[in-house]
């Protein structure tokens, strides 16, 4: 019995699971809103390239499975540009099309 | 003398957006895991707040509880310096001098007035409306809930708003201090 609040997930082989729900995330994007909770960039940028108008694509093989909180808007990913440049010391190219992220050149 | 016409302009900033102040809700968040306290600043706030989840791993927080506009109004009173200059490729670089210890308070301004520490801040401005806080000791949302260290990216849909609360969360210099870096 799943009831409000609620999720079930269900694997084979394994019984079924029934977490609360991420409501506020899993709505979120009905607000123009990228939510995350310890997200793996991996599906960060999955997500991201699911509702973005750019393609998200992370070169950096490195910084796949760190993972990522918080929120920001899905039509301007410039704070988490600006978050990966910072905090990550990647490069970031972007273009009309895409924003690419590389391992920063070593000097 | 530039100093002085600086720091004159820091304090009109902060009086130019008082009537704005008295609308805010006070915050109130209790102790606990620092990653859910964050989002829940961000909720309450309003803001978009971006970390790794690595970066507040096991890290808790005593939580933080008060009004900005009670931390606005004690930083005015006590002649808060806050310098601003822009930078030539329009960065806005604001470096604000701290105060040590407590300038006195009361009531819901304690909590905030009692973190004061010595600290500087930098936050540039990145994309449209947001804060980028990152690189010393004490930037970013988890220095308002007591946890250093934590660089974060903050958003949200009014930047002299978002500066102001990361400011004054900071604690505001005692009268008689000048903004530094300038």
């Amino acid at each position: 019995m799943v009831s409000g609040g609620e999720q079930a997930v269900a694997a084979a082989g394994a019984p079924t699971h029934v977490p609360p729900a991420k409501v506020a995330a899993a709505i979120a994007w009905t607000e123009g809103q990228l939510v995350f909770d310890s997200t793996s960039l991996k599906e960060v940028a999955a997500e991201f390239n699911r509702v973005g108008l750019r393609r998200l694509v992370l070169e950096d093989s490195s910084i796949l499975n760190l993972h990522m909180s918080g929120s920001f808007p899905a039509h301007d990913p410039s704070s988490l540009i600006a978050f990966l440049r910072a905090r990550l010391g990647v490069t970031v190219e972007e273009t009309n099309q895409e924003v690419r992220v590389r391992r920063a050149a070593k000097n | 003398m530039r100093v002085a016409a600086i720091v004159a302009i820091g304090l009109s900033m902060i009086g130019s957006t008082r009537a704005e102040d008295a609308t805010r809700r006070p915050i109130q968040i209790g102790p606990q895991d620092l990653r859910p306290a964050l989002q829940t600043y961000a909720r309450l706030e309003r803001l978009h707040v971006l970390f790794l989840s690595e970066d507040v791993q096991n890290r808790k927080t005593e939580g933080v509880s008060g009004t900005v506009t009670n931390a606005e109004s004690l930083a005015a009173r006590h002649a808060c310096s806050i310098g601003q200059r822009r930078g030539s490729r329009g960065i806005a670089n604001i470096q604000i001098q701290t105060g040590a210890g407590r300038v006195g308070a009361v009531g819901a301004q304690q909590q905030y007035v009692s973190r004061i520490s010595r600290g500087r801040l930098r936050a540039r401005e990145v994309g449209r409306r947001c804060l980028l806080a990152a690189g010393a000791r004490g930037d970013g949302p988890g220095h308002l809930l007591g946890t250093h260290d934590v660089p974060a990216c903050i958003c949200g849909s009014d930047i002299r708003r978002m500066q102001q609360l990361l400011d004054h969360t900071r604690g505001c210099a005692p009268a008689g201090h000048e903004a530094m870096g300038l």
